[in-house]
């Protein structure tokens, strides 16, 4: 049984094979009629009176004329389909321009005989054929012809399928390495070479503001393109500009010569990412995306030199001398609203309140640059029970037995936390020269002559006369 | 009932400002531009009420004694044993509306700018949420030629901070890269835009200073080319009848940026206390492909001003390093980020010996953020130990954005919270949501929390939850007269 099967197998194989290898009716054996046939045109008379498919090949009419089954025998003959193309040509426009031109006439041979074989020996013309007169020495897509003297644009190409479209080679500049960046000239110097490979849905894939330049806007849109792109995202490599080391401050100049280069890649979301909305009215003049279509550049997480995560703690030299211009993606209000506490949650996480002890005593930031210790902070603690009155007697610092003798230490080393629950009052109840305790509170090297240079009066709350005569 | 807070000099400044926009120019340069935000959060909170006992109820001795259900108290011999337990449940509200417009009437250099804060909320919870109007800022300027001079409530950002004032400030740059600015008026508390003899003050403290003050200051700033800026500040806070200063302080500030590296340096000093206030050295700059590195070394002790008795208590700074690297794949769409810091505490002189406190503390923290556009993901988990508090928590977040302005996220939190000086430990859990939306020149804004907030070591502290949500509404208007001269004056 296994025999049969191997045998039926191979026996599969060799016949499907053999089928397959048997010459197609797909070509006309011109070799085969040489001699038969003094002049093209005798089968091909249609050729000089218009391009039709009918006078391209010859019918299966044509054929039974001599193949009649008496004198000949019959054949079988199905013209070919003509393939598919975006050739822009015409035997008969390119007769009468070669007439035109005075020029002498083209014979068939010169496009469809290779040089040195025979008049029979007929091949489709090649591009290379073309190049023979219209561009002697160049090659097919390394041409400086326009493209269009001979194929159609891609649009109305409307016979290629989106396999063909695909299939379509590149020419050799659009691997040169700077060809992305220099194509828009390329473009704006030739737009139909662009057009016989591209629509606009081509360029809309990249371009943010693919509508608003005249060498894009000129193209058709075509929906093979248009399936041929979807999904594919666009490509913004950097450019060699933004190199610079200074690219962070200089690009708003660059912008202002030609936002137009800028809108290549980016929309307005790229600048939202460091310019404050409505900062800056250049950003304006930038395109939105298109709904669905691409975004450009997002710079989401691209911020200036030294703008680490901790710069938002640690921004007051820069604010200080104004380098790099603040303002020109900060707006005042900015800083107000961090500045102005209460006004938004933004700066803080949501939930800070509950967990923002740390923060207080660890001081990463100054708290009191945006913080009122009396106003703000004491008032809450306050309200909320921890400060309760200032009282003295340590029950709420539990974690440290005989805390009244701790706290001094803890105080020297965080007083800024200290006040935000405890008042004056409370440590002028032993911290004194008028009253209580009279425990002097001055580390070792006040200078109280200093202190009291400046201010008489602080020195006055706890002493009756000053220490010191300034 | 609603108590504008503005000063004379501020209603001057609102004045001429509308004199300004109302002037019957109609030059190209003529423009305003302006926005209205409403921003409103509520939430609920949950504080602390002190509770006591006969002494002679608890049992055992000394000051340190525990309750049948584990509560530490402090008791007082012959007085009562106190602790801690929860308080009421409470919800606060807070609404802020802020109008801020700028103006350029059309006469060159002239431009006005006004912003106005109003406050309301619910009860006296929440810090400064009683009804109130604010100039945060209201004045003119005039920027021609070698002077810019500026007059009404405006605000100084140099090495001594943020500061508000009532006054007026002129600029010469005649020999540029030279600024020198001299600014001076009637002061204003710092952080609350209001007088020092205000309510706000005046209800904190009993001390509170009893004379507004008088501010006087002078900048020098200079650029060396495209390198280097700098800038030094003179400042001084006295009372209006010379009795006493608030302050006097100085800063200089250096910033340099030579190709990708940027090197902070920044020192202020009190001449009151001869104390170095803070004092830092900050260097980022690239160290590969994708790689940024910042390094910060600094020096802190707290300022105090003079009216109040915090600076004649000595109080100690510390040395601090921290170290932060980011590493961002523009292609990959991916930002991450770690670092760290450790401070030590300067010697304080004071407390007993024996009873251990935390002397130096670290922080560390990690965050990365993925950014497949549309969507987003974000992570962060950050440990900080020191003294006084210990935190260690991470948050994520995942959103997606629609358009410009237009977004919507799910966010996560969840951290442990220790105070070294409190017992127990506070574990808060949350999740929430927020969007924005925004339409032309419309925008809103919003999102809702809910966390579970567990107390382990506080029997008396019950565990609760919070919700919490905010909401805003901005909408700005106007245009600027002249493209790309940037934002506000």
């Amino acid at each position: 049984m296994r025999r049969v099967l191997w045998m039926a197998a191979v026996g599969l194989s060799i016949g499907g094979g053999l089928l397959l290898s048997f010459p197609r009716p797909d070509g006309f054996p011109h070799e085969a009629h040489a001699g038969l046939f003094p002049t093209c045109v005798g089968c091909h008379a249609g050729i000089m009176a218009g391009d039709t498919a009918a006078s391209v090949s010859v019918t299966a009419e044509n054929c039974a004329s001599c193949h009649d089954g008496v004198d000949l025998k019959r054949v079988e003959w199905r013209p070919s389909e003509p393939p598919p193309t975006n050739l822009a040509f015409s035997h008969v426009e390119h007769v009468a321009e070669v007439e035109e031109e005075g020029e002498e006439p083209v014979r068939c041979e010169r496009c469809h005989v290779r040089p040195g074989e025979e008049r029979m020996q007929v091949r489709l013309a090649s591009a290379r054929g073309c190049m023979e007169c219209h561009a002697p020495g160049q090659g097919h897509l390394e041409v400086t012809l326009d493209c269009s003297t001979c194929h159609l644009t891609l649009a109305r190409a409307t016979g290629l399928s989106t396999d063909w479209i695909e299939a379509i080679p590149q020419p050799p500049n659009h691997e040169r390495p700077d060809f992305l960046f220099a194509h828009g000239d390329i473009a704006e110097a030739g737009e139909t070479t662009c057009a016989i490979c591209h629509t606009r849905d081509s360029c809309e894939r990249c371009h943010l503001n693919a509508e608003r330049l005249p060498a894009i806007a000129g193209l058709e849109e075509n929906p093979r393109v248009a399936t041929l792109v979807a999904g594919r995202p666009g490509e913004w490599p950097e450019p060699p500009s933004h190199d610079r080391p200074d690219w962070g401050w200089v690009h708003g100049e660059v912008a202002r010569e030609g936002i137009e280069e800028c809108a290549t890649c980016h929309a307005r979301p790229s600048c939202a990412a460091c310019h404050a909305a409505g900062s800056v009215r250049l950003v304006d003049e930038l395109p939105e995306p298109r709904p669905g279509g691409p975004q450009g550049v997002l710079l989401a997480d691209v911020r200036p030199a030294g703008h680490t995560a901790d710069f938002v703690m640690n921004h007051a030299t820069a604010a200080s001398v104004g380098a790099p211009d603040c303002a020109a993606c900060h707006t005042q209000k900015q800083c107000a609203d961090c500045h102005d506490a209460p006004r938004k949650p933004g700066f803080h996480p949501v939930d800070f309140v509950l967990r923002h002890g740390p923060d207080a005593f660890g001081n990463e930031t100054e708290c009191a640059a945006c913080h009122s210790g009396e106003a703000f902070c004491r008032d809450c603690h306050m309200a909320s029970g921890f400060a309760a009155g200032g009282r003295t007697g340590g029950a709420f610092h539990d974690a440290v037995p005989d805390w009244i003798l701790a706290h001094g230490r803890a105080a020297r080393q965080n007083l800024e936390a200290c006040t935000t629950c405890h008042a004056q009052s409370t440590c002028l109840r032993c911290h004194s020269a008028k009253s209580g305790f009279r425990i002097s509170p001055h580390g070792p090297g006040f200078d109280a002559e200093a202190a009291a240079d400046r201010s008489q009066q602080a020195c006055g709350i706890c002493h009756f006369s000053l220490p010191v005569t300034p | 009932m609603i108590g504008l807070r503005a000063e004379r000099p501020v209603v001057w400044a609102v004045a001429a400002l509308v004199l300004t926009l109302t002037a019957p120019c109609l030059a190209r340069a003529q423009g305003y531009r302006g926005s209205v935000t409403v921003s409103g959060q509520w939430l609920e909170i949950r504080g602390l009420q002190p509770d006591s006992l006969p002494e002679s109820d608890v049992s055992g001795d000394g000051t340190r004694r525990q309750l049948d259900d584990g509560t530490v108290v402090t008791c007082i011999p012959n007085g009562f044993c106190q602790w801690y337990g929860s308080g009421p449940e409470e919800a606060v509200s807070l609404v802020t509306q802020d109008v801020e417009v700028a103006t350029w009437p059309g006469i060159t250099g002239l431009s006005g700018y006004v912003h106005l804060r109003g406050r309301y909320g619910s009860g006296d919870f929440w810090p400064r949420t009683d009804q109130e109007v604010d100039a945060i800022a209201a004045y003119v300027r005039y920027d021609r030629g070698d002077f810019r001079f500026m007059g009404g409530r405006q605000f100084r950002i140099n090495g001594l901070g943020y500061y508000n004032f009532d006054g007026g400030a002129v600029l010469w740059r005649g020999f540029e890269p030279l600024r020198v600015e001299l600014y001076g008026g009637w002061g204003l508390a710092r952080n609350l835009n209001a007088p020092r003899t205000g309510d706000l003050l005046e209800d904190a403290d009993e001390f509170a200073p009893g004379d507004r003050g008088l501010l006087v200051g002078l900048e020098v700033g200079g650029r060396l080319g495209e390198v280097a800026s700098g800038k030094f500040t003179y400042q001084r806070e006295i009372r209006s009848d010379e009795l006493a200063f608030y302050s006097e302080r100085i800063a200089g500030d250096v910033r340099a940026q030579v190709e990708r590296v940027s090197v902070d340096l920044s020192a202020d000093y009190d001449l009151a206390f001869e104390e170095v206030n803070e004092a830092l050295i900050r260097v980022a700059a690239p160290v590969a492909r994708g790689f940024e590195v910042a390094a910060l070394a600094r020096r802190y002790t707290p300022f105090f001003e003079l009216w109040t008795i915090w600076g004649a208590f000595s109080p100690v700074g510390y040395d601090e390093g921290r170290l932060t690297v980011a590493w961002t794949s523009p292609s990959m769409d991916i930002r991450l980020e770690g670092g760290g810091g450790y401070r030590s505490y300067e010697e304080a002189d004071a407390g007993a010996d024996f009873i251990r406190l935390e002397e130096d503390g670290w922080r560390a923290f990690g965050r990365a953020r993925w950014q497949p556009s549309p969507w987003f993901v974000d992570l962060s988990y950050r440990a900080d130990r020191g003294t006084g508090a210990a935190r260690y928590g991470g948050d994520i977040a995942v959103g997606r954005y629609f358009d410009e302005g237009t977004y919507l996220a799910i966010r996560g939190t969840s951290s442990q919270n220790f105070s070294e000086f409190r017992l127990g430990e506070r574990l808060s859990t949350g999740w929430g949501a927020d969007g924005a939306v925004r339409w032309r020149e419309l925008s809103v804004s919003g999102g809702w929390g809910f966390y579970w907030i567990n107390m382990d070591g506080q029997p008396r502290v019950e565990d609760w939850t919070q919700q919490r949500g905010h909401l805003g509404v901005s909408y700005r208007f106007g245009r600027e007269p002249v493209v790309g001269e940037g934002a506000y004056p």
